[in-house]
């Protein structure tokens, strides 16, 4: 696994610990995050659910329907924007999307 | 040609709504990571749970006098919960940084709204929309709300229950203007015959 893996599994796991969220899904893969990953194939990590693209970073997510998504949303960005400065990756902005409640 | 055959496979992230009910049919077994990571196809099941539930109780009964045309309207709700479950738009919510984007799918907003009116009793929620430019952050929306409700209960009384529970939910789950939402009723549907209630035929709209 490489440092790359780390970091986004460590973004992955900070995300899915939010209070409220219930699922974590595939972010849809941009052409960079492709080639990211196929260069990696031969790692045998499952690939990322969450995505980085010249320093955005894609999570799409699920919530309980109890607490109110946008503050899910909100609670998301900072905890993943944390992860990802802990490992090392700076971001310029973090994506959430919210696709599905309750 | 039918509503659901009017659908793309790419609807619901390659599936149809057909090969969902299969899936719900076989105990969700073989696990298909296909549907059970797409949220699309997770909110389209929920809702097919729903109408599969509301069929065993007043559906089962209207259907027993007149099957085909009550296939047929069960057709026509599968076929809204197919086209509203896609994503959609992205409807955004409000950023409190310069480094957050948060937005909420359209599909996701639909199946609340369809989740919240199905868990008004006695109502299924036959289709939904929103009009208006949902992109734009406060934006007024209107929201309209088509619904089946069992004759019997105040049509009235439980369409505001259906309006002022979405509204609750709209404002509690998204951060969209709602300038109204409106409840049409489009069917009345028989109660259960063992149930003793008023009958009551009017097409009601409240706001």
């Amino acid at each position: 696994m490489s440092s790359d893996d780390d970091t986004l599994a460590a973004v992955e796991q900070a995300v899915v610990g939010v209070p409220g969220v219930t699922d974590l899904y595939r972010a849809r893969p941009t052409v960079a995050s492709t080639v990211s990953a196929v260069r990696g194939i031969a790692s045998s990590a499952a690939p990322a659910r969450v995505v980085v693209d010249d320093g955005v970073l894609r999570v799409v997510i699920g919530t309980d329907g109890y607490r109110p998504a946008p503050e899910v949303a909100r609670a998301v960005h900072d905890v993943a924007l944390a992860a990802a400065s802990t490992h090392g990756l700076a971001l310029t902005r973090v994506d959430v999307r919210v696709a599905r409640v309750g | 040609m039918s509503d659901l055959d009017a659908l793309e496979p790419d609807d619901l992230d390659g599936h149809s709504i057909d090969e969902l009910a299969d899936y719900l049919d076989a105990g969700m077994q073989p696990p298909d990571p296909s549907i059970d990571g797409s949220p699309a196809c997770q909110n389209a099941l929920a809702a097919i749970l729903r109408v599969r539930h509301a069929s065993l109780g007043s559906l089962e009964a209207a259907a027993r006098d007149e099957a085909p045309a009550d296939e047929s309207w069960i057709g026509g709700v599968l076929a809204n919960i197919s086209l509203e479950s896609r994503s959609g738009r992205d409807v955004p919510l409000r950023p409190q940084s310069e480094s957050e984007r948060p937005v909420m799918t359209e599909g996701a907003i639909r199946s609340l709204i369809r989740r919240t009116g199905d868990g008004v009793p006695g109502v299924l929620v036959a289709r939904c929309r929103l009009d208006g430019d949902v992109t734009e952050l406060a934006a007024p929306i209107r929201v309209v709300v088509e619904v089946a409700i069992v004759s019997g209960p105040s049509i009235v009384a439980t369409a505001d229950l259906v309006r002022t529970g979405v509204a609750q939910a709209l404002a509690e789950q998204t951060d969209l203007l709602v300038e109204a939402v409106d409840v049409v009723v489009r069917d009345l549907l028989e109660p259960d015959p063992d149930t003793d209630t008023d009958t009551d035929t009017d097409t009601e709209e409240t706001r």
